[in-house]
């Protein structure tokens, strides 16, 4: 069963993904509670998601869609603990398989190939986001847990971000 | 194969047919004009795997307009094409974990890792029984350039995981069967998540990582060059893919016969030719069609440039092999260098007076067996060792003799250039 009405609204469902991202990495970022390799990788993943929120939303209005915006603030702390690095690696490494869940979730139901390539594109540099976070919270454990990355449908990945996202513009 | 095929993805593309149209109409047609430009855009920070091997580096080209459409026809081609990287990956890990030089956290990932490269192996191996092809077999690899210190071997899974993700990525948009994609992105992810994990070790708190906002895709005859390094000749050697042209339609003729791996024909006088004097070792693959150049009739394979001069040499359906190894050697400046300045007949060895040179040993025994002089030509050079590559060549006027230890004993392990895909690029350029 079809969850999405056409290729438009997958791409608005990934842009809102990519917008409370973008978000979450900037106000990391500048937190100033991030050091070392956190700081960088953080820094790194962030231009990553702003540069999606681009891609996705001039994709949406060059197809005559309407791009969705990002929330006027996003509730952080239902994720765990915004205040310390360790808190803020714990968000992320929750955050960014949801991402490759949502967007592996999602994708067979793009009809157009080239939205399709976009979405594998993206997806699989969420993926890397991904392990680098696992191996910065615990490098001798193994990062890559799954041999199968979960897709996620997207009525999960809604139950898991809705309470994250706050008031629309 | 292909009445299997139907019956088994008719419903299939059947389903994912009516799924597109089912769409459509719940939202009224809506005109795709254009993607952003830096979608999957060839960025500069590509990490390319380092090979030792030269020739194989330079058989790897970034083509300016490759598409993310994978000329595969079929879900069981592309699902066999990730499985002979799976094996390839299963056994190169293997391999290093077998040669017991990784330690602590280094070898904690590479057995993981290794697990899941067979945990590949056998979910697509599955996948395709199960869809009534065949799937295909391990092969015997050749890991001879695979570094053995444990730094190097690291930074060389990172860039081999690296191409494995792009392979997916390139072939995932032209899956039909939804089930199918979704086996494949669940793989891909894992195989970018490979990479990302060990470039925390190679270059830690650097974009290693994830170079690119937008992953780049490879089409298969990127990733098949860059991997041919790894399969032992023996068996069809896999496409340079170093020229990326345009299939051309099948010729449905009797006197003609396709490839489809370079998507091109081979008819006539060239095939017998082709077929009588070397076939795919000595040749490699048509990667044009016949055409005219200069007013004469040529066609371009991997390894040489087939001329047709009408009544010429009827003992050889009248075709010249192009002077390819004196042109590559004149390109790299090479003609004035010590290894090609004439010398004195050694011992042992056989000596050609008309160039001055010798030929001995295993190139010796290769040229005398597999074409002798109307395929080679004369030696211009003796045999030397390469600085640029570290193989050990010797030039002739056809061809360039490089010695792969290892690689092919059934023919002294001699590797011919790719001097057709070399001569045809720069001829278009």
């Amino acid at each position: 069963m079809a969850y999405f009405t056409n290729d438009i609204d997958v791409l608005n469902f990934a842009l809102t993904l990519e917008h409370l991202e973008s978000a979450f990495y900037q106000m990391a970022v500048s937190s100033g509670k991030l050091q070392g390799n956190a700081l960088s990788y953080f820094t790194i993943i962030g231009a990553h998601e702003d540069a999606h929120v681009v891609g996705l939303t001039q994709a949406i209005s060059n197809a005559g869609g309407t791009p969705v915006k990002a929330r006027a603030s996003y509730h952080f702390e239902v994720l765990g603990d915004l205040t310390t690095q360790d808190g803020l690696l714990k968000i992320a490494s929750m955050l960014e398989p949801i991402g490759v869940g949502a967007y592996d979730g999602a994708a067979p139901e793009i009809q157009n190939k080239d939205y399709l390539a976009a979405a594998g594109s993206i997806v699989q540099v969420e993926a890397r986001h991904a392990a680098i976070v696992r191996a910065v919270i615990a490098p001798n454990a193994n990062p890559v847990p799954d041999a199968f990355a979960p897709a996620m449908t997207p009525q999960q990945v809604l139950a898991a971000v809705t309470p994250v996202l706050g008031p629309e513009q | 194969m292909t009445v299997l095929r139907n019956q088994i993805f008719g419903e299939a593309i059947s389903r994912r047919g009516l799924l597109k149209r089912s769409l459509a109409i719940g939202a009224g047609a809506v005109a795709i004009t254009a993607l952003p430009l830096n979608f999957g855009k060839r960025g500069s920070h590509l990490t390319m795997p380092q090979f030792s091997n030269g020739a194989a580096a330079s058989a790897m080209i970034a083509t300016s307009a490759a598409t993310n459409a994978a000329p595969l026809d079929t879900d069981l081609d592309i699902l066999n094409y990730a499985l002979t990287l799976e094996h390839l990956e299963a056994a190169a890990y293997q391999a290093v974990l077998d040669a017991g030089v990784l330690t602590g956290r280094e070898l904690a990932y590479f057995q993981a890792f290794g697990d899941h490269e067979r945990a590949h192996v056998d979910a697509i191996t599955s996948t395709i029984t199960k869809l009534g092809g065949t799937p295909v077999q391990a092969q015997t690899y050749n890991f001879s350039s695979v570094p053995t210190d444990a730094a190097s071997i690291v930074k060389f899974f990172q860039g081999v995981e690296a191409v494995g993700a792009s392979a997916y990525l390139g072939a995932a948009p032209s899956i039909m069967n939804t089930d199918v994609l979704a086996a494949a992105l669940s793989i891909h992810a894992v195989e970018a998540e490979h990479s990302s994990a060990l470039a925390d070790i190679v270059a830690p708190g650097t974009d290693l990582f994830a170079p690119d906002a937008f992953a780049v895709p490879r089409t298969p005859a990127e990733v098949m060059a860059i991997v041919a390094p790894f399969f032992n000749q023996a068996s069809s050697p896999p496409p340079s893919g170093a020229v990326f042209l345009p299939k051309a339609p099948k010729i449905d003729r009797p006197d003609s016969r396709y490839f489809d791996v370079t998507g091109h024909n081979l008819s006539g006088g060239f095939r017998a030719y082709w077929e009588k004097f070397g076939g795919l070792p000595i040749f490699g693959y048509p990667i044009t069609e016949e055409m005219q150049v200069d007013g004469m009739t040529v066609q371009y394979f991997e390894r040489t440039r087939f001329e047709w001069h009408p009544g010429m040499y009827p003992d050889r359906y009248d075709v010249l092999l192009q002077l390819l190894g004196s042109w590559s050697a004149q390109r790299q400046n090479l003609m004035g260098t010590a290894p090609f300045q004439s010398v004195a007949a050694k011992p042992g060895s056989v000596y050609f007076k008309e160039t001055g040179h010798n030929v001995s040993n295993g190139f010796l025994r290769y040229w005398q067996a597999f074409g002798d002089l109307p395929v080679y030509g004369y030696p211009l050079s003796e045999e030397y060792v390469d600085a640029k590559t570290g193989l050990t060549v010797q030039y002739f006027q056809r061809q360039r003799f490089e010695w792969h230890p290892g690689v092919w004993p059934e023919r002294f392990d001699v590797l011919l250039g790719l001097l057709g895909d070399e001569y045809l690029e720069y001829s278009r350029s």
